[in-house]
């Protein structure tokens, strides 16, 4: 596997890794939001179900 | 209402569907990892060059997938937007606005890899083909429904406003790529046709299928998680009464739970 | 909504028909147009200074004014017509009218496409009646006038229709016209391709039978059906 042809694809590396290096960029970006704005929701109402739990025992 | 029917309609809470959520979370994540293997590999390796467009084509493994994805989370988003007007459930207009990053971002990165491929093909980085510039439009029609969702302070009334607003331009879409084809059939004697794809050998449909597949197994493993993270800001907007998200399900309940 | 209500005589005409209530909404928003109208001769002012600003953009070579002249009318029109839209819905939002006729016994629909109506007539018919002189001064011949007209009687109904949607949706707001701007011009675009259209194939000699019956099919179309889409909308934004 010659990876310097592999790279330059053509010459046309530019435009190639271009396309694929965005998608990789976006789907990584992405998730990384997503766990973000997750942790940040669960922690909000974290309080909350520590109180109903506190009073599930109590019961 | 038989027994499957009562377990098949307690997902639709969103209490209870949180932890299902939750579970086929992984097995998702998993798939599209496997399948965009596959694809990948197959787009970049084994897929030979092309006879007339030569190593660049290969962009089409992301190209046509992201633009298929954008297109089918539109329509899902419909669907679930039907849904949420008529049977008034919260969870579809919660999954609705799961869905729509993720098709922005599909859309989005459709145009960038279309626009990439343009330029060293036909020469130019933009082409107002019908194609891209339907694609372009279903971007606005994202973001308008995104902008609108947001603006509304009312959980309730956004949801369905954004519901009405996706079922009418999911309407529109046909009827948008239809006019901007005459648009461009009009418009062809002055300007260069663009668009002419790859002959597809069948190795290459191969791999943007799988790569599409991928694709779709990862817009779901991402919505879901999304609509968790939806479903818990929502929590405060609960009324009292309904059910709880269990508190074990939530990542901290875990900690706790290994701890 | 309730049933009309019989006469309790079989000879004499019932109470009052539910239909009225086209009539109904359509008088009340003529009559506040015509109260207001300043708003109107505005909207009008607007399409005329935006087409007006083209030529001094690009310079007043008539062979290219000639080209994009249909372009620049048609966008014109349709920026001045989205401009206006809040005025369909929004004044009665404001002041409980609104809501005063979701509970009406006049069907929301029927109301609803009596006001899309009047707002036509205030703000898409003097736009299609105005355009012929504009596009004089962009060197357009008689023929091509004519199909300019012609687009614009049949194109700007739906302007307001569907521009009735998006103000609906988004009534009382924050940042409201700028959001309505972007709901409605990307559903504006297939009349505007099919407006625009027309003129530019009576430019280039082509029949433009075709192209006004889709435009003519499209009026008729969304006027059946986005009277009730709109209505939804309108009860989705009063809960």
């Amino acid at each position: 596997m010659n990876w310097a042809e592999f790279l330059s694809m053509d010459g046309r590396g530019f435009y190639v890794w271009g396309s694929f290096g965005a998608f990789a960029i976006a789907i990584v970006l992405e998730i990384i939001f997503v766990r973000l704005r997750a942790k940040r929701a669960q922690a909000t109402i974290e309080d909350e179900l520590l109180a109903d739990e506190a009073r599930g025992r109590a019961l | 209402m038989s027994r499957t029917d009562m377990r098949i309609f307690k997902y639709s809470s969103p209490a209870m569907f949180f932890p299902l959520a939750g579970k086929l979370l992984p097995w998702f994540s998993a798939l599209a990892v496997l399948f965009g293997a596959i694809g990948l590999y197959l787009g970049l390796f084994v897929a030979p060059e092309d006879f007339q467009q030569g190593e660049v084509y290969r962009i089409i493994f992301i190209h046509v997938p992201a633009a298929w994805m954008g297109m089918f989370i539109y329509l899902v988003m419909a669907m679930y937007g039907v849904m949420a007007l008529t049977f008034n459930t919260r969870l579809s207009a919660m999954m609705m606005e799961a869905l729509a990053p993720t098709g922005a971002i599909f859309t989005a990165l459709a145009l960038w890899t279309g626009a990439l491929w343009g330029r060293p093909t036909w020469g130019t980085y933009w082409a107002w083909d019908a194609r891209m510039t339907s694609t372009l439009i279903l971007l606005f029609l994202y973001i308008g429904y995104i902008a609108l969702i947001n603006a509304i302070e009312d959980k309730k009334r956004a949801d369905k406003a954004g519901a009405l607003l996706v079922i009418v331009g999911s309407i529109n879409v046909p009827i948008i790529y239809f006019s901007v084809k005459w648009w461009n059939t009009l418009h062809q004697g002055l300007s260069v046709s663009v668009t002419s794809s790859p002959k597809m050998a069948s190795i290459m449909l191969w791999g943007m299928l799988t790569m599409a597949i991928a694709c779709w197994m990862y817009a779901i493993a991402v919505s879901l998680a999304r609509v968790r993270a939806i479903i818990c800001e929502r929590e405060r907007d609960r009324i009292p009464g309904q059910e709880r998200i269990p508190r074990r399900e939530t990542t901290a309940g875990n900690a706790v739970a290994s701890s | 909504m309730s049933a009309a209500p019989h006469s309790a005589h079989p000879h004499e005409p019932s109470g009052f028909a539910v239909e009225r209530g086209f009539l109904v909404a359509f008088a009340r928003d003529a009559r506040l147009a015509v109260r207001s109208k300043g708003e109107v001769i505005q909207a009008l002012a607007f399409f005329v200074v935006v087409v007006s600003l083209f030529p001094l953009a690009i310079g007043p070579e008539s062979a290219l004014l000639k080209r994009i002249a249909p372009g620049v009318v048609w966008v014109a029109a349709l920026l001045s017509v989205l401009l206006t839209l809040p005025r369909i819905l929004a004044n009665d939002h404001a002041d409980g009218t609104l809501e005063q006729l979701a509970l009406s016994v006049y069907p929301l629909p029927l109301i609803v496409a009596g006001k899309i109506v009047a707002h036509w007539l205030i703000t898409g018919l003097p736009l299609a009646l105005l355009s012929p002189v504009l596009g004089l001064q962009f060197g357009l011949e008689s023929r091509e006038l004519v199909v300019m007209f012609a687009s614009l009687m049949l194109g700007t109904p739906v302007l307001s229709l569907v521009g009735a949607i998006g103000a609906a949706l988004t009534l009382g707001v924050r940042g409201g016209s700028i959001l309505l701007a972007l709901l409605v011009l990307p559903l504006y675009i297939p009349v505007l391709i099919f407006g625009a259209g027309a003129v530019e194939q009576s430019m280039a000699g082509i029949d433009v039978s075709a192209n006004l019956s889709l435009l003519g099919a499209i009026l008729l179309l969304g006027g059946l059906v986005v009277p009730f889409a709109v209505a939804v909308a309108v009860k989705i934004s009063l809960d």
